[in-house]
């Protein structure tokens, strides 16, 4: 499982993003204080810093740079004011990336995975498992006991963003969304297909009634 | 200062003069004073009265003929006295005295605005950032339960959003110097970066983007366009109609330097009376008020925004029909060498 480092001086929004991001199956790490941050993020060894810039004590340029010193770990910078100085001055001294508040949490999801990909140089170990049924988001793929099928990109968006919110129900207009995120702009007519051929798909791999419709509020796995 | 002007405001000492003139002829007659002699005093009396007359007007001719020049030349009359030499007749000489005096009562008191309104929009700025961070932790807690009361609370959540934005950059956009950067961007990844920020009210709104020809990249401040796009978008949704299935269409094309992007949306169309007027500030129109919740802003500020980035924006619109919003962005520099080479 891989590990956060949340330097954040807000309590309420780091405890806040801390259980979102385990509620995505990442390890958090929270700074509680401030005088020696790099010390401990160095000591907790984690594999990404999530890293606010106006922070008591040290600004958040002054840690990205100490970090560089003596650490190569990913540094997503999270900051609220959305000028281009605040952007250059992070990358130049060594992030990853760069992130404004608010923050659309799926946006921010997007991001970590994205920096965690590019700096561990791994891909297609991305998967999820829930209720006997394994999601290869790599290779788009879903299995189950011995068996696996394609998913088309539509397929695996639903599918996914499902297991991400698994055990709550998510609605329609979200999984719309979701696949808007990734460009496909979808009608509600065209959901409906998606939905029952994916249901149809994991039917054939020896998994029905996987996905349940919630009638008038969306689907849930 | 023309001299006929001069004299025909001088008209009282020229009457005192005709009439003294007269008088003094008459005088001159009664206690029979030769004609000739006569003649000659009367002669030098109105040389003196002329001569001075002309000497007056050429003393205020220049100072005046200056003066007014600076004013019709210079655009911060606020400064006109700097234009000015100190003239050598009294009257200029107290006009000057009190301009100086008056100008440095204005000056002072436009600097002390000025200073009050950067102080009201630094704080307006500082405030807009602070309170992203309540939302950020809002959308935080509504992730982590996710229910219908939540999920209604995080549409709010985007209106409130949506109106910190409009305020920040509707200060941006009156100040002075705009902290917009040039740079060359996909046109394409603008409008789906645009598309994205409005997801959540097009799919509610049952409002579908469509996408023609938008290989081109162009020159301009990616956060500024954001908005602009942002607010287009916002009012194609918001003015749909349920007659047919509502559309955004996003389409470009180049002339030249130029390439225009089009927002065509399938609404209710603005009515031709007020087409001229919905860029002005805090106009509603018949729309507006039809629909509710209009503050006359969103236009208004891309409007503004456009301005300052050259850009220019258009709004086209039949009733029933639809509206175009057009914006003419600079195509970037590589694109204009590659057409060159």
């Amino acid at each position: 499982m891989e590990r956060i480092f949340i330097v954040e001086d807000e309590p309420r929004l780091r405890e806040e993003l801390g259980s979102v991001l385990e509620k995505n199956g990442y390890e958090c790490i929270l700074a509680e204080q401030f005088e020696q941050i790099t010390e401990d993020i160095v000591k907790a060894a984690p594999d990404l810093v999530l890293l606010d810039l106006g922070l008591p004590v040290y600004d958040g340029f002054y840690i990205c740079r100490k970090l560089r010193q003596v650490s190569e770990v990913p540094v997503i910078v999270v900051t609220s004011s959305d000028s281009d100085m605040d952007e250059l001055m992070s990358l130049n001294l060594g992030a990853d990336d760069f992130i404004t508040k608010p923050y659309n949490i799926h946006i921010l999801l997007a991001h970590i995975a994205a920096v965690l990909v590019r700096s561990h140089g791994r891909k297609g170990s991305l998967m999820m498992t829930h209720k006997g049924l394994t999601l290869d988001i790599g290779k788009s793929r879903a299995v189950h006991k011995e068996q696996s099928v394609d998913l088309t990109k539509n397929e695996l968006g639903i599918l996914r963003c499902l297991m991400e919110h698994k055990g709550t129900i998510v609605s329609r207009d979200e999984l719309i969304q979701e696949l808007w995120e990734m460009e496909e702009f979808v009608e509600d007519s065209t959901l409906t297909v998606n939905i029952n051929r994916l249901r149809k798909k994991l039917a054939d791999v020896g998994i029905s009634d996987y996905l349940t419709t919630k009638r008038g509020q969306g689907y849930m796995v | 200062m023309r001299f006929i002007e001069y004299v025909a405001d001088k008209w009282v000492s020229v009457v005192i003069f005709v009439i003294v003139f007269i008088c003094g002829g008459g005088l001159l007659m009664l206690i029979e004073t030769p004609f000739a002699v006569a003649c000659v005093v009367e002669g030098f009396y109105a040389a003196g009265f002329f001569l001075i007359l002309i000497q007056d007007y050429a003393a205020r001719r220049g100072f005046y003929d200056r003066l007014l020049e600076a004013t019709e030349g210079v655009e911060e009359i606020s400064y006109l006295s700097e234009f000015l030499e100190e003239p050598n007749f009294l009257e200029g000489r107290l006009l000057c005295r009190i301009l100086k005096k008056d100008e440095k009562y204005m000056n002072d008191r436009l600097a002390a605005n000025e200073q009050e309104l950067q102080e009201y929009k630094d704080y307006v700025e500082t405030w807009a950032h602070e309170i992203k961070t309540p939302i950020a932790v809002s959308r935080l807690i509504m992730e982590n339960n996710r229910d219908d009361t939540t999920r209604s609370l995080a549409e709010e959540m985007d209106k409130l959003e949506g109106f910190v934005e409009q305020m920040l950059y509707y200060s941006k956009g009156s100040s002075l110097n705009g902290d917009y950067r040039m740079r060359v961007i996909p046109l394409k990844d603008l409008v789906m970066k645009a598309i994205k920020g409005q997801a959540k009210y097009m799919i509610a709104e049952k409002v579908t983007p469509r996408f023609e020809n938008l290989d081109y990249e162009v020159l301009t401040d990616s956060r500024w366009i954001h908005f602009i796009l942002n607010q287009i978008i916002a009012n194609g949704i918001k003015y749909h109609t349920d007659e047919r299935k509502a559309e955004l269409v996003f389409s470009a094309s180049r002339t030249g330097k130029t390439i225009t992007l089009s927002i065509a949306d399938n609404g209710i169309g603005i009515p031709p009376e007020d087409i001229e007027r919905v860029r002005r500030k805090g106009f509603t129109g018949e729309n507006g008020r039809k629909y509710g919740k209009s503050t006359g802003m969103g236009l208004y500020i891309c409007d503004t925004l456009c301005r300052k980035l050259g850009t220019e924006l258009i709004v086209s619109s039949k009733v029933g029909e639809g509206t175009v919003v057009s914006l003419r962005l600079a195509v970037a520099p590589e694109e204009i060498n590659s057409n060159i080479s």
